[in-house]
C-alpha cells in the first residue's frame, strides 16, 4: 500500500485521540526517576522525552510468560492452558530503534518454527513511533544503519516538526488506527529530511568500520578478548534493556499438585547460561561469553540477515556497571585482524 | 507486568477460610513436645502441619520464604532451649539467622504474626498446644495472605529529612597515583594494578587494568570513580595476571576485608593504595553512602595517597533517616511500597555481579533442585529473590552501594542491606568490613543473645 | 518412577476414632506418585507388617509412608519390615496421624483433612529419599562413670565385671555418695557402710577400673563410640604415691571446727581431712579456701606431722584426657536444707533427713546417738515431718521425691529402737510404700514401733523456751495439734546435684526444669539418653531408692556392654555431604559445627597440583545436624535424610489444593 501522512497537533494530541478512541495504551511513565513503559489512562501521564530504561520489547516478550499448565493426576497429567494475552494495545511513543528492534525480533520469532507464545501477543500490538529529536549521549543508531527518524517496525511513525507533528502511516495496521482518530489527524505532508539531520548531527559520532562482520569473525580465536571482557561482571543488564535480544530459558515450576511451565529471559552474560547437563560449559570465561555477545551482534547476525542485529540504541552501554561499550570492543577487535 | 500463576493461590473466600500454619520443628524437643501434648490429648487447633527436620539449626530460612510462596498465611518455627540443643549449638546459631530473618520480615512490612518463633521442650506438650493455638488466633486477626502481595492505595511519597548535597572538588592526587602505580609495577610488586580509567561516555570512568608500567597514564580520579573494585579480586580473568594492586577508596577496603574474613583472596596477593576520597557522586548529588562515611582506613591497607591530608568524616544521616521513614508505614503501606519496588525486578542480577560478596561460582538463584528462588520475574519470584540477597548480605554488606547504583529498575537495595547492617550491629554489636580475623556474625553466637521475640 | 505405598492404620480406636481412615485411604492413592493405599487395624502388629512386605514385593514399591502414630514410638520398626522385603530401610517414612492428630484435634472433619495433608508430605518426601547404608566406625570399648555414688560402682562393676574397662570420676574426695552417709537402709535395715564398703572397695581394687576422685569431668568432646573426655584432677594438697592414710595431718590441723560435708553440718572436721574413716581411697584432702596456709601463707603443721612427707602445698590440678566408647551420667541427688519455709523458721533442732541419718549413723559426730543440735541432750520427742517441701507447687518442687515415706519411717524406727521411752510422731499426706516389703515395713513402724502418724500437714513450728512448738493438723480425727518436741525432722525434697545440669549440657543430655536429665523414653527406654551413648543410672534422672537405682545401674551396663558387644559401631547415615564442584572454600561450615566435622580437602589433577582447597565432612563424626547446610552461602552442602530437595518437596505438598 502506498504510504499516507498526516499531520496533528502534536505528539500528545495524537495520544489524547487515541485513548479516546478507547483504545488500550502502553506509554513511557515516569517511574522511580526513570522512563519504563506502562500502561497510561491519560495523555498527561505518558512522559514523551527521553529514552525509556528498558527496550519496548517486554510487551510482545514479556520477562515472564506461562507457556502452559498441568495438574498432576494419578495417573496422568491434565494440561491447563498457557497465558491469555493482553487485550489488543498501542504501545505509544516507541523510539524508531526500539521499532527497529521489534522488527528484528518478528523476523526471529516469525521464522520456522514459528513462536506462538510471541506472535499471538505480537498480533495484537500496535506501534506508534516517536522519532528523536533530542539524541542521548549514549544514542549511536546511525552507526548501525539506521537515523532517529526510521520508519522499520513501525505502524504509525511520529514525527515532531517546527509546529505539529508528521503522522507516517506504513502499515495496515497503522492505517486502521487512524480511522479512529477522527479529526486529530488532518492529512498533510512535511518533509523530515531537516529534523534527522538536525538530530544526527547532535550525536556523538560513532561509526563501525567497515567488514566488521568478518572482522569479528577472523578475530574469534584472539586472547585481546580476555583483556576487553576483564572489566565484564557477567550481569544481564546489557541484554535485558536490549531491544533485540530474545535468549530465554524455559523453567518448570511445581509442587506435588502441578505447576506450570514458564519462559523467562535469559542473558548469555550470565556464567552458567551455556552450562551442559554434563557439566562442561562451551563459555566458561568472561571473555568467551563478550565475545559472543558481540559477535552474535556485529558478526554472525549480520552475516545471515544482512544488518546488524544491534539497533543502536545505547542502553547497553548506558546502563553496564561496569562502563563496557560493545561498539569500542567490537571495532577494536575486529581492527587488531586488519 | 505479572503473569497469573496457578502456584500463586487465589484470594480465598474469607467466610469459609481456615488459616493455614506451616510448623517447622527440630526432632529431639518441639516435635517430641507435640508427640508428647498428643500423648496427653491436649486439644488445640488443627490449622498446623509440621515438618520435621533434626535440628532448629537446619531451619533454613529459604524454607520459610517457601512457605509463604506456597500458600501458608503463618509460619511457626521452634526448636529446643537455649542450652539443651542435642546438637549443643544448632539452636544457638539458628537463634541469630531467625533474628535477622523476623527483622527483614518486619521491615518488608510482613506481618509478626505470620512469622513466629518459639522455644518448646520435649517435655512441655501444654505449651506446644497453647503456642499453636496463640498463633492460630494471630492468623485470624490478620487474615489470609493477599496473593498479589501488595494493596491498593496511595503510596507516600519519598522525602529525605535532608536534601540532596552538592559533591566536594575531589582531591588531586592523580599525579600521585600514576607514579605509585608505575612504581608497584616496574618494582615487580603487583602484576597488574586495577583502578579508574576514563569511560566512553561523557563523564563517566570505568574499572581499568594496567599490566605495564608505560600504560599508568590510563589512571584517572575523580568523583565520578564510583565502581568498588574490590569485586575484581575474586574474578578470574584478572586473577591470572598474578598478584593485583587494587585503587580503594575506603567503602571499597572494608569489602577487601570482608574477601579475606570469609578466605576468599590471600593476603599476599593483594596490594591494597587508599585513595583520599571525599565523596562520589550518583545520580548527579554525593551517594548517600557518602553521606554517614568515616573515612577510616581499614589496617591492611599498605600505602595511602597523600596520606598528610586529613579525612574528617562526614555528619549526615544518610540511610538511618530513609529507613526510620519507612518504618514509620504501617506495615500494609510497607508492603505496597517494597512491592512496588520488587515489580520492577528484571532479574538481571545486577546487584550480585557487582557486589564484591557475591562470589559464589554457582549462585543459589541459579539452582534448580531445589529450585530455591522462583525465577519467574513477577511480585512473588522477585520478593523471594530480594529476600533470599538481602539475608545472604546480613552481617557481610559493607553498605558500597553499588548494587543500588546499578539496578536498571532504581530498587532502593541499599535500605534493606543498610536495614540489617543496623540490625547486625544493635544485636550483635558488629560491623562488617573491620577486623578481617573477626568470625562472621552468623557463624558465631553468644549465650545472651537477644531473644525477646521468641515465645 | 515413583510407586509409593501407604499404609494407614487405625491404631485400633486412637487413630481411627477421629480421622476417617478409609476415606483417608481412597483419597491417599490419588497423591501423585502413589500406586499403592489401605489402611489396616494395627500395621505394627505382625500381620500389618506383613502386609507391607507383601505390597513392596507384589507391586514394586519404591518407598513407603506408614500413617500411623509418631516415628519415635515405630520407626524403627517399620524401616525393619521394610528391610525385611528387600527395599532400604531409608526408604521408610512415617506420617505421625496419632500424636499430631487423632489425638489432639476431635474434628473429625479438620482431622480427617489434616491427616491426608500429613501423608501428602511425606509422600513427596520420601520420593526423593535415598538408600543409605549405615556408616560404620572403629569405637573405643572403654566406659566412662560419672559419679561414685551407689548407682556409679554398680554400673562400674557390672562393666567392669564383663571385661570392659571403665573409668569412674568422682566429684567429691571419697567416693559412696550418699549411701555412705547412711545409718540403716530401708526395708532390711542393712548397715550401709557395711554393704556398701566392700564394693567401694572392690572398686578401688578391680583392675579394669581406673578411678578418679576429687576429680571432674571438664569437657566431652565426640560421639557415641569415640568420646574424647577431659578431666580435671584437682590438687589434695597430698601426694597420693606416698600416702598411706594414718591420719596424723588430720590429728595435727589446727583448724578443728569446719562443717562437715559428709556429716551434713552436723559434725565438724579439720582442713585437711579424710572424710569419713571408710573412704576410698583412703587419702587426705586439703580443703584450701579454709586451710590457714593457703588464706595466710602460714601454719604447715600437717607437713610437719606427716612421717611420709606427702604433704604438697604447691600441688596443682592436673588435666586428664581419657577416649571411652560410652558414658554413664550417676551423679546422684541432694536434699534440699530444712530452711524451706518461713513458716518453719530456721533452728538447729529443726534438721532434714540427712542430718538425722548422721545424727543415727554410729560413725557419726554423736556416735549414733540421737542428740538435739541445741544443747546436745537426748530428744524425748521428735516430730518428723513428711512432704516438707515435695509435692508442693506453690512453694516447693510438685514432684514426689519417692524415698521419703521410707526413710520417715526408718527414722521413726530407728529413733524408738535408740530411745525407748521417747516419743515419735510423723505428719503425713499419704503412705507411699510401693516396693517390695515396704508397705510392711510401715505397719511396723505404726503397730508395733509406736510411732504416732498424724494425717495432716504441720502449719508452723516456733521455738519455746527450750522446746520447739509444732502446731499441726490430724485431718482424720479432724483435730488441730499443738506438739511440743525436742526435735523436728523434715523429709525435704531430693532434687538433683547441683552442677548436673551443666554436665548435661557438656553431654548434650536435655533435663527437665528441676534438672534431672531426661530418658530417651519414659517407658521403653529409661536408661537411655537422646544422645547416643550418653546413659543414665540412679537419682540424677529421678527420685528413686537404692534397689532402684541398682537395678537402674545394671541396666545401664547392659547397654553399655551391648553397645560394645559389636566390632564396629554402626552410626546412622543421616550426615552431610559436600558438593566439591560448587564449594567457595569459605569454611563457614567449619566455623559452626559443633562436632569438627568439616575438613580441608585438597583436589588434585592427576599431575599432582593442588587445584584448591574444599570442604569435606567427616562421616564418622558427623551428628546430621544439618546446621552447616544452612550455613553454606551457596547451598553446597546437603543432609541425607532431610535434605533441601525434600523439605521444598514437604512444603510444596502444603499448596492447598
Amino acid at each position: 500500500m502506498s504510504p499516507t501522512t498526516y499531520l496533528a497537533d502534536s505528539a500528545q494530541a495524537v495520544l489524547t485521540a487515541i485513548l479516546a478512541a478507547g483504545q488500550r495504551v502502553v506509554a513511557p511513565v515516569e517511574q522511580a526517576g526513570l522512563l519504563a513503559f506502562a500502561h497510561v489512562e491519560q495523555a498527561e501521564q505518558a512522559q514523551l522525552i527521553g529514552q525509556t530504561r528498558a527496550s519496548a520489547k517486554e510487551l510482545a516478550f514479556p520477562r515472564t510468560q506461562r507457556l502452559f499448565g498441568y495438574r498432576f493426576g494419578n495417573p496422568g497429567v491434565e494440561l491447563l492452558p498457557g497465558e491469555e494475552p493482553p487485550a489488543p494495545t498501542v504501545l505509544f511513543g516507541v523510539r524508531p530503534c526500539d521499532a527497529a528492534g521489534l522488527a528484528i525480533l518478528d523476523g526471529v520469532f516469525g521464522a520456522e518454527p514459528a513462536d506462538a507464545p510471541y506472535l499471538a501477543r505480537r498480533a495484537r500490538i500496535t506501534v506508534v513511533g516517536l522519532s528523536c529529536d533530542q539524541p542521548q549521549a549514549h544514542c549511536a543508531c546511525t552507526a548501525v544503519g539506521l537515523s532517529p527518524t526510521a520508519t522499520d517496525g513501525s505502524d504509525l511513525l511520529l514525527t515532531p516538526l517546527a509546529e505539529g507533528v508528521l503522522v507516517e502511516v506504513l502499515t495496515a495496521r497503522g492505517a486502521a488506527l487512524v480511522d479512529l482518530l477522527g479529526e486529530a489527524l488532518r492529512p498533510g505532508a512535511a518533509d523530515k529530511a531537516e529534523v534527522t539531520a538536525r538530530a544526527e548531527a547532535a550525536m556523538a559520532p560513532r561509526a563501525l568500520p567497515a567488514g566488521l562482520a568478518d572482522g569479528l569473525a577472523a578475530a574469534f580465536g584472539e586472547a585481546a578478548w580476555a583483556d576487553a571482557a576483564a572489566r565484564c561482571l557477567g550481569c544481564g543488564t546489557c541484554a535485558f534493556v536490549c531491544p533485540t535480544c530474545h535468549c530465554f530459558d524455559v523453567v518448570d515450576e511445581s509442587n506435588l499438585r502441578g505447576g506450570q511451565r514458564l519462559r523467562v529471559w535469559d542473558a548469555c552474560q550470565f556464567g552458567l547460561f551455556t552450562l551442559h547437563a554434563s557439566g562442561h560449559n562451551p563459555r566458561a570465561d568472561q571473555a568467551a561469553r563478550y565475545r559472543q555477545r558481540a559477535l552474535h551482534k556485529f558478526s554472525y547476525y549480520p552475516r545471515a540477515h544482512g544488518r546488524p542485529m544491534c539497533v543502536g540504541c545505547g542502553r547497553c552501554v548506558n546502563a553496564c556497571p561496569a562502563g563496557m561499550d560493545i561498539f569500542e570492543v567490537a571495532a577494536t577487535a575486529a581492527a587488531g585482524q586488519g | 507486568m505479572s503473569t497469573e500463576t496457578l502456584l500463586t493461590p487465589s484470594a480465598p473466600d474469607t467466610a469459609t477460610w481456615k488459616p493455614r500454619l506451616v510448623a517447622f520443628v527440630c526432632n529431639w524437643c518441639t516435635y517430641t513436645g507435640a508427640d508428647l501434648a498428643g500423648t496427653s490429648r491436649t486439644e488445640y487447633p488443627a490449622n498446623v502441619r509440621i515438618v520435621r527436620l533434626p535440628c532448629s539449626g537446619r531451619i533454613d530460612p529459604h524454607f520459610i520464604i517457601r512457605a509463604f510462596e506456597q500458600g501458608a498465611d503463618g509460619v511457626l518455627v521452634s526448636g529446643c532451649h537455649p542450652g539443651d540443643c542435642h546438637y549443643t549449638a544448632g539452636n544457638y546459631h539458628a537463634r541469630r539467622k531467625f533474628m535477622v530473618l523476623h527483622a527483614l520480615a518486619e521491615f518488608l512490612g510482613i506481618e509478626p504474626e505470620r512469622l513466629q518463633f518459639s522455644w518448646v521442650s520435649a517435655a512441655e506438650g501444654r505449651k506446644w498446644a497453647d503456642v499453636v493455638s496463640d498463633v492460630v488466633a494471630g492468623l485470624l486477626r490478620v487474615g489470609p495472605v493477599q496473593p498479589t502481595w501488595g494493596g491498593a492505595g496511595e503510596l507516600p511519597v519519598r522525602s529525605l529529612s535532608e536534601p540532596p548535597r552538592p559533591v566536594p572538588e575531589p582531591l588531586d592526587v592523580v599525579g600521585e597515583l600514576r607514579a605509585t602505580a608505575q612504581r608497584w609495577l616496574s618494582d615487580c610488586r603487583v602484576d597488574v594494578f586495577v583502578g579508574y580509567g576514563q569511560g566512553s561516555l561523557p563523564g563517566r570512568l570505568r574499572p581499568a587494568f594496567i599490566t605495564s608500567p608505560d600504560e599508568v597514564d590510563q589512571l584517572v580520579w575523580n568523583e565520578h570513580a564510583v565502581n568498588n573494585l574490590a569485586t575484581y579480586l575474586t574474578r578470574g580473568l584478572v586473577k591470572r595476571h598474578g598478584r593485583v594492586g587494587l585503587l580503594v577508596k575506603s567503602c571499597d577496603a572494608r569489602a577487601v576485608v570482608g574477601l579475606l574474613q570469609e578466605r576468599q583472596i590471600e593476603r599476599e596477593q593483594v596490594t591494597l593504595l587508599g585513595v583520599p576520597c571525599i565523596g562520589v557522586e550518583v545520580d548527579g548529588a554525593l551517594a548517600p553512602k557518602c553521606h554517614t562515611c568515616d573515612s577510616a582506613w581499614p589496617a591492611l591497607v599498605d600505602e595511602v595517597l597523600s596520606a598528610e591530608v586529613p579525612l574528617t568524616p562526614v555528619d549526615g544521616e544518610g540511610l538511618a533517616a530513609e529507613i526510620a521513614w519507612v518504618e514509620k508505614m504501617s506495615p500494609a503501606q510497607r508492603r505496597a511500597w517494597w512491592q512496588a519496588q520488587f515489580d520492577r525486578c528484571l532479574r538481571c542480577y545486577a546487584c550480585r555481579a557487582v557486589c564484591p560478596l557475591c562470589y559464589c561460582s554457582q549462585c543459589i538463584a541459579d539452582q534448580s533442585r531445589p529450585q530455591w528462588v522462583s525465577k519467574s520475574s513477577d511480585g512473588r519470584g522477585n520478593l523471594a529473590w530480594n529476600l533470599v540477597r538481602a539475608f545472604h548480605l546480613a552481617g557481610r554488606c559493607v553498605g558500597c552501594g553499588e548494587c543500588t547504583r546499578v539496578c536498571p529498575s532504581n530498587i532502593r537495595l541499599d535500605l534493606l542491606n543498610a536495614k540489617l547492617a543496623q540490625v547486625v550491629r544493635d544485636e550483635f554489636g558488629y560491623v562488617a568490613g573491620g577486623d578481617p580475623d573477626l568470625p562472621p556474625p552468623l557463624t558465631t553466637y553468644l549465650l545472651e543473645d537477644h531473644e525477646e521475640f521468641i515465645r | 518412577m515413583a510407586r509409593i505405598g501407604v499404609f494407614i492404620c487405625h491404631c485400633g480406636e486412637n487413630i481411627a476414632r477421629n480421622v476417617d481412615v478409609d476415606r483417608v485411604a481412597e483419597a491417599a492413592a490419588q497423591i501423585p506418585g502413589v500406586a499403592h493405599a489401605e489402611s489396616y487395624r494395627y500395621m505394627c502388629s505382625d500381620p500389618g507388617q506383613r502386609k507391607i512386605r507383601e505390597a513392596i514385593v507384589a507391586q514394586g514399591l519404591t518407598g513407603i509412608v506408614v500413617a500411623a502414630c509418631s516415628p519415635h514410638m515405630h520407626e524403627n520398626t517399620f524401616q525393619n519390615a521394610v528391610e525385611g522385603a528387600g527395599l532400604n530401610r531409608y526408604l521408610c517414612e512415617m506420617a505421625n496421624l496419632r500424636e499430631h492428630c487423632s489425638w489432639v484435634h476431635s474434628d473429625r472433619e479438620e482431622a480427617t483433612s489434616k491427616a491426608l495433608e500429613l501423608i501428602a508430605i511425606m509422600v513427596e518426601k520420601v520420593k526423593r529419599n535415598q538408600p543409605l547404608a549405615p556408616i560404620r566406625v572403629p569405637m573405643t570399648k572403654r566406659a566412662l562413670v560419672i559419679g561414685g555414688g551407689i548407682a556409679g560402682i554398680q554400673a562400674a562393676l557390672d562393666i567392669a565385671n564383663a571385661g570392659r574397662d571403665v573409668v569412674l570420676v568422682e566429684r567429691e574426695p571419697s567416693i559412696g555418695g550418699h549411701m555412705a552417709q547412711l545409718s540403716e537402709t530401708f526395708p532390711t535395715l542393712d548397715c550401709s557402710q557395711c554393704i556398701m564398703t566392700p564394693r567401694m572397695v572392690e572398686v578401688k581394687n578391680h583392675p579394669r577400673i581406673q578411678l578418679y576422685t576429687y576429680a571432674e569431668v571438664e569437657a566431652v568432646d565426640g560421639y557415641v563410640g569415640n568420646f574424647t573426655v577431659t578431666i580435671r584432677r584437682r590438687a589434695r594438697s597430698v601426694d597420693e604415691s606416698k600416702c598411706t592414710g594414718c591420719g596424723a595431718c588430720t590429728q595435727r590441723c589446727p583448724q578443728k571446727k569446719i562443717a562437715s560435708e559428709f556429716d551434713a553440718g552436723m559434725g565438724q572436721r579439720p582442713a585437711i581431712f579424710i572424710p569419713f574413716a571408710q573412704a576410698v581411697p583412703n587419702l587426705p584432702v586439703i580443703d584450701r579456701t579454709r586451710c590457714t596456709m593457703f588464706l595466710k601463707g602460714k601454719c604447715g603443721l600437717c607437713a610437719k606431722a606427716c612421717p611420709a612427707g606427702c604433704i604438697d602445698y604447691e600441688q596443682t590440678d592436673t588435666l586428664v584426657t581419657e577416649e571411652v566408647g560410652a558414658i554413664v551420667m550417676a551423679t546422684g541427688f541432694d536434699v534440699q536444707p530444712p530452711t524451706l519455709y518461713p513458716e518453719y523458721g530456721s533452728d538447729p533442732d529443726i534438721i532434714n533427713g540427712l542430718q538425722f541419718e548422721r545424727l543415727l549413723s554410729a560413725s557419726g559426730p554423736t556416735a549414733g546417738e540421737p542428740r538435739r543440735p541445741s544443747n546436745g541432750e537426748v530428744p524425748r520427742s521428735v516430730v518428723f515431718v513428711a512432704c516438707a517441701g515435695s509435692r508442693d507447687p506453690a512453694r516447693g518442687v510438685p514432684y514426689c521425691s519417692s524415698i521419703c515415706c521410707m526413710y520417715t519411717a526408718k527414722h521413726a524406727l530407728l529413733y524408738k529402737h535408740k530411745v525407748h521411752d521417747g516419743q515419735a510422731y510423723v505428719f503425713y499426706m499419704d503412705i507411699r510404700a510401693a516396693g517390695k516389703n515396704y508397705d510392711a515395713f510401715v505397719h511396723r513402724v505404726i503397730a508395733e514401733e509406736g510411732a504416732q502418724y498424724l494425717r495432716g500437714r504441720v502449719s508452723r513450728i516456733y521455738r519455746d523456751g527450750d522446746q520447739l512448738v509444732v502446731r499441726g493438723a490430724d485431718t482424720l480425727s479432724g483435730t488441730a495439734l499443738t506438739i511440743r518436741a525436742d526435735l523436728v525432722v523434715l523429709a525435704t525434697a531430693v532434687t538433683p546435684r547441683p552442677g548436673s545440669d551443666a554436665l548435661a549440657q557438656k553431654l548434650s543430655v536435655p533435663y527437665d526444669a528441676f534438672g534431672f536429665a531426661s530418658e530417651a523414653h519414659p517407658k521403653l527406654r529409661p536408661v537411655e539418653t537422646n544422645t547416643a551413648g550418653v546413659f543414665l543410672a540412679g537419682t540424677c534422672q529421678a527420685p528413686r531408692d537404692i534397689p532402684d537405682t541398682v537395678a537402674q545401674a545394671g541396666g545401664c551396663a547392659a547397654k553399655v556392654l551391648a553397645l560394645f558387644s559389636a566390632d564396629q559401631l554402626e552410626r546412622e547415615p543421616v550426615v552431610s555431604r559436600v558438593n566439591e564442584a560448587t564449594c567457595v572454600a569459605c569454611f563457614d561450615c567449619e566455623r559452626v559445627c559443633p562436632f569438627h566435622a568439616p575438613e580441608h580437602r585438597e583436589l588434585r589433577n592427576r599431575a599432582g597440583d593442588l587445584l584448591r582447597v574444599v570442604s569435606h565432612i567427616n562421616e564418622g563424626v558427623c551428628a546430621g545436624c544439618g546446621l552447616c547446610v544452612v550455613t553454606c552461602r551457596s547451598h553446597s552442602i546437603d543432609l541425607a535424610g532431610f535434605s533441601d530437595e525434600q523439605t521444598f518437596a514437604e512444603i510444596g505438598a502444603l499448596a492447598p489444593f
